[in-house]
């Protein structure tokens, strides 16, 4: 239709409505499997490349927790033909370059100058066809030490980071692909083996098991034919089934307790809820905001605002394949105990879920969620991010004014409904995160 | 979603330029494949050539945004970048002065005074004011730095006019009510407690005070849990009367509207403020910080969180693009010298920095990282043999100097891509006073960075000599490998401040 992927110019002189955001997007394939999505647009002249493979640390078995991520760390530890750091020729160029693991994928990206497109894909290529050649015992030692670092950085010595391993403990039963969470235990890091990374490269970096997403200032043709150069000839592999998982409702209330070192004490109360993109998903989205967003929200207004028996409060759908799990939770005001502060929040949320949100408070927070999908689209690595995550969870890359709508569309009797049936106040998991000692909170660190 | 993402790369300040024109394309025009190349394509294009990376194709010309800029009636400066992407647009109102003109011991004054602005005011209490932002689908943040408060607010630009007259609401007819002053205080109280236990938080506290004992720039803009406590609703007013004026002040607007529409808005909305200085402005103190271990105790942490740091130059330094090239090489990028060495060599953190914080009247160069607790002293000691080196053995390479250069400006325009990023740097202008044609002239400025220019920048801090080191961790666990050090080991509490030497144990 047009040449830029955004088309939101063209709409700007209309009055109300405001337009949604348009992102265009042509989806191809090779014939070894690979995926190509291309999205141009050259508003800026950068490209952002996504290469994303269909393995996350829901594959991994027992025993191999952390490994998918410890293998996307692996990833940047050099390839066949450029056996040294991953970031040297990027770093040299403005590039933004890294890499992520979640429960359902490892993504790589590189956001560089559009002259640098063919750069970008001949990294990519390279390790893809030939990691394991230049693979060494020292690399992995490095990368387990610096993953470990890691999680002593993001789960250990944060406040409160720990309680998201007991959040997916908790949640999730023993066998379920998301029991353990991404990071893995030490224990598992310690074991993992170089016959781990070349059995786990064989199996998931295939072309058939992943997904190539080209966004930004680019040539549509000519980058094809770089993309048939670079991977076309790497052997198919096979797409990675999808781990299994029988649904696991919470039959009790579980609660669990535990010490670190914090001033104040934190309680999570948390629940199974619908996958990404699934029924429910959009209408968890819009119940957070209607419980925690601005002052006159549900659950802000009567614990922050009223009885100030919290400092903060916060409510999030956590959105994955094969589950997603819904989240409250909040921190004491100094003095408050956590009976305390739980029985409130418990209140507080009881009474959100008697009534459906008036329309006024629907209109009020859709209005956020719908200029948010502006700031999701400026930038060429979000939309290539966008664009390849519309593909992974629904098949369909063009799904921009299908989610849009997933918002749009809600009606207060939907969200209530489906917040009452996923914030069951029967049954729960609750997570308590108190300091340690003794010492009454406020007093002397 | 839970996700794990590497440490991203970090600049420390603020760089532009124009994408410089790089070697032209070896790829052949001609190498276009069919246009349905599908799955049953034969692949008949040559295979990839893996012997050497390949060449850019040829670079596009790219020049920042232009500015524009003009002065209100009343002395207030509009600076405005017209951006059409997507219909919103971004205002923000820059108040100089910010954290540095909180009275002596009332630290977080004008932070809470920031706080106080949407918590009522013409009318509409705390909560109406919440619902009216979400109405309009705008949203309202206030920020409070060292040199100056920023009230800002996104929007769609349907809603602009509205928002506009919220915001004029908010920032000019604010109720400062005593009782939103008592439940904001103890929140800010809570927040600056829950702080305590984050050893990465407590060490930048650490490392302000202890650079700039009690002058500009010491104290964290939120302030600590002593110097909250003791604020009163009074000392909130005043710094919003005598510190909250359009003298100085400035709009920065980007977005999806028209000049005239601005231009016209701005001044039915704020052309009626006025205000007289009433507050007065810390200075830097010149006493220098002790060379020392200053160590705040996290006993049982995993990781000690450690920095060390210099002072150096506020945002006039002469020697801004030297010491951005010098950051990048040593501590800047991702393959810079000291995160090699601490993350890729070591193994023992998960990322190491170094950056230079420029504030208006002072500044200050730290490296700083979080690392396994056993190591936390030779970290610090590969930190300063890096320093060191850079000064005598090992200055920075040419080939270092012009990745720096490189990196630094063909990531230029990727800083642009948000109007957010755009308002963030337009900001800067008026804040530092630079010229509206800062980022248009930062490609030149970068071009003349020298050899020598780099070597000077080594010369002042490539030196262990004035540091100071800052150390959040279990002191039990590594307090005692800092004996050795030669210098003393002073003990701070969790706000930064110095704690007694027990009785009977030596300094």
């Amino acid at each position: 239709m047009q040449t830029f992927a955004l088309a939101l110019s063209l709409v700007l002189a209309a009055p109300t409505p405001p337009p949604a955001p348009n992102l265009t997007v042509e989806q191809w394939s090779l014939p070894n499997g690979l995926t190509v999505l291309l999205s141009p647009d050259a508003r800026l002249p950068v490209v952002a490349v996504e290469m994303r493979y269909l393995v996350g640390s829901g594959h991994e078995p027992k025993g191999k927790s952390g490994f998918a991520h410890l293998f996307e760390h692996l990833m940047f530890q050099g390839s066949e033909h450029h056996d040294k750091e991953y970031f040297a020729p990027f770093e040299p160029i403005g590039g933004n370059v890294n890499g992520t693991t979640n429960t359902d994928r490892t993504n790589y990206y590189e956001q560089v100058p559009s002259q640098y497109l063919e750069l970008a894909l001949w990294m990519e290529a390279d390790r893809m066809r030939g990691l394991l050649p230049v693979m060494t015992q020292q690399k992995l030692d490095n990368q387990r030490d610096v993953v470990k670092n890691e999680r002593r950085q993001r789960y250990e010595v944060t406040p409160y980071g720990e309680a998201w391993l007991h959040l997916a403990e908790n949640l999730f039963p023993a066998g379920h692909p998301y029991h353990h969470t991404t990071i893995g235990s030490h224990e598992d890091l310690t074991a993992a083996s170089l016959d781990d990374v070349k059995g786990f490269f064989r199996q998931y970096y295939v072309p058939a098991n992943a997904v190539l997403t080209i966004s930004g200032d680019f040539e549509v043709a000519e980058t094809k034919s770089l993309v048939e150069r670079y991977f076309g000839d790497v052997p198919a592999g096979q797409r990675a089934p999808k781990p299994t998982a029988a649904p696991a409702p919470l039959e009790k209330t579980t609660t669990v307790l535990k010490t670190d070192d914090v001033k104040l004490p934190r309680v999570y109360l948390a629940w199974p809820s619908p996958p990404i993109f699934a029924e429910g998903d959009a209408a968890l989205d819009v119940f957070s905001s209607l419980l925690t967003d601005g002052k006159s929200s549900r659950l802000y207004q009567p614990l922050v605002y009223e009885q100030k028996i919290a400092k903060d409060v916060a409510a999030f759908q956590s959105s994955q394949l094969l589950s997603g799990y819904y989240v409250v939770m909040a921190t004491a005001s100094p003095g408050q105990t956590r009976e305390a502060l739980a029985t409130a929040m418990l209140a507080s949320l009881r009474k959100a879920l008697e009534t459906p949100p008036t329309d006024d408070e629907l209109a009020r927070v859709l209005s956020g969620w719908r200029k948010s999908f502006y700031g999701r689209v400026e930038g060429a690595l979000s939309r290539a991010l966008l664009l390849s995550d519309y593909y992974h969870f629904t098949g369909n890359p063009n799904g921009l004014a299908q989610d849009l709508a997933r918002y749009t569309s809600l009606t207060p009797a939907a969200v209530h409904e489906t917040a009452r049936k996923t914030l069951t106040l029967d049954k729960y998991v609750r997570i308590d995160i108190v300091p340690e000692g003794k010492a009454p909170a406020g007093g002397k660190p | 979603m839970i996700t794990l993402a590497r440490t991203a790369r970090a600049v420390s300040t603020l760089l532009g330029l124009v994408a410089a024109a790089c070697s032209t394309s070896d790829r052949k025009p001609d190498d276009a494949p069919p246009p349905s190349a599908g799955p049953t394509a034969a692949p008949t294009k040559p295979g990839p050539d893996f012997s050497k990376l390949p060449s850019p194709s040829a670079a596009k010309t790219w020049v920042p945004p232009t500015v524009e800029t003009w002065t209100m009636p009343n002395g207030v400066s509009v600076f405005f970048v017209p951006q059409s992407h997507v219909p919103l647009v971004s205002v923000s109102l820059v108040v100089p002065g910010g954290a540095s003109s909180d009275p002596p011991g009332k630290a977080g004054a004008t932070a809470l005074m920031a706080d106080l602005l949407d918590e009522g005011a013409a009318g509409r209490n705390a909560l109406q004011l919440g619902e009216a932002w979400q109405r309009l689908g705008a949203d309202y943040s206030s920020s409070v730095s060292t040199d100056a408060v920023v009230l800002s607010v996104d929007t769609l630009a349907d809603t602009f006019l509205e928002t506009l007259a919220l915001f004029a609401d908010v920032a000019l007819r604010p109720d400062l009510s005593s009782v939103e002053f008592e439940r904001r205080k103890a929140q800010r109280i809570a927040g600056a407690l829950a702080a305590e236990a984050d050893p990465a938080s407590t060490r930048s506290v650490a490392l302000r005070r202890v650079l700039f004992g009690n002058g500009y720039g010491a104290m964290p803009a939120d302030g600590v849990r002593d110097t909250i406590s003791k604020l009163k609703i009074e000392d909130a007013v005043a710094q919003y009367r005598g510190g909250f004026i359009p003298q100085g002040a400035a709009f920065i607007v980007v977005g999806s509207i028209e000049r005239a529409r601005v231009e016209t808005e701005l001044l039915r909305y704020f052309g009626e403020w006025v205000g007289n200085q009433k507050v007065s402005f810390q200075a830097v103190d010149s006493t220098m910080a002790e060379k020392a271990v200053y160590f705040i105790d996290h006993p049982g942490a995993s990781q000690s969180a450690i920095a060390v740091a210099q002072r150096a130059d506020g945002a006039q330094a002469s020697d801004l693009f030297e010491s951005t090239v010098y950051n990048w090489a040593m501590g800047g990028a991702f393959t810079s010298r000291i995160n090699l060495k601490l993350r890729e060599e070591k193994g023992f953190t998960y990322g190491a920095r170094s950056q230079f914080t420029r504030w208006a009247q002072a500044g200050f160069f730290s490296v700083g990282a979080l690392v396994k607790a056993p190591h936390t002293r030779e970290s610090i000691d590969e930190i300063f043999l890096d320093l060191e080196a850079s000064r005598t053995s090992r200055p920075i390479s040419a080939e270092e100097e012009r990745s720096a250069r490189e990196g630094l400006l063909l990531g230029f325009p990727s800083r642009f891509e948000n109007m957010g990023g755009v308002a963030g740097q337009v900001a800067e202008l008026p804040l530092y006073g630079r010229p509206v044609t800062w980022y248009q002239d930062w490609p030149k400025r970068i071009g003349a960075v020298t050899a020598e220019g780099i070597a000077k920048v080594a010369t002042s801090v490539g030196t262990s000599a004035g540091y100071i080191i800052v150390v959040s961790g279990d002191f039990a666990a590594v307090g005692a490998s800092f004996e050795s050090l030669g210098v003393p080991v002073h003990r701070l509490d969790a706000q930064g401040n110095r704690l007694p030497v027990p009785k009977g144990k030596k300094k």
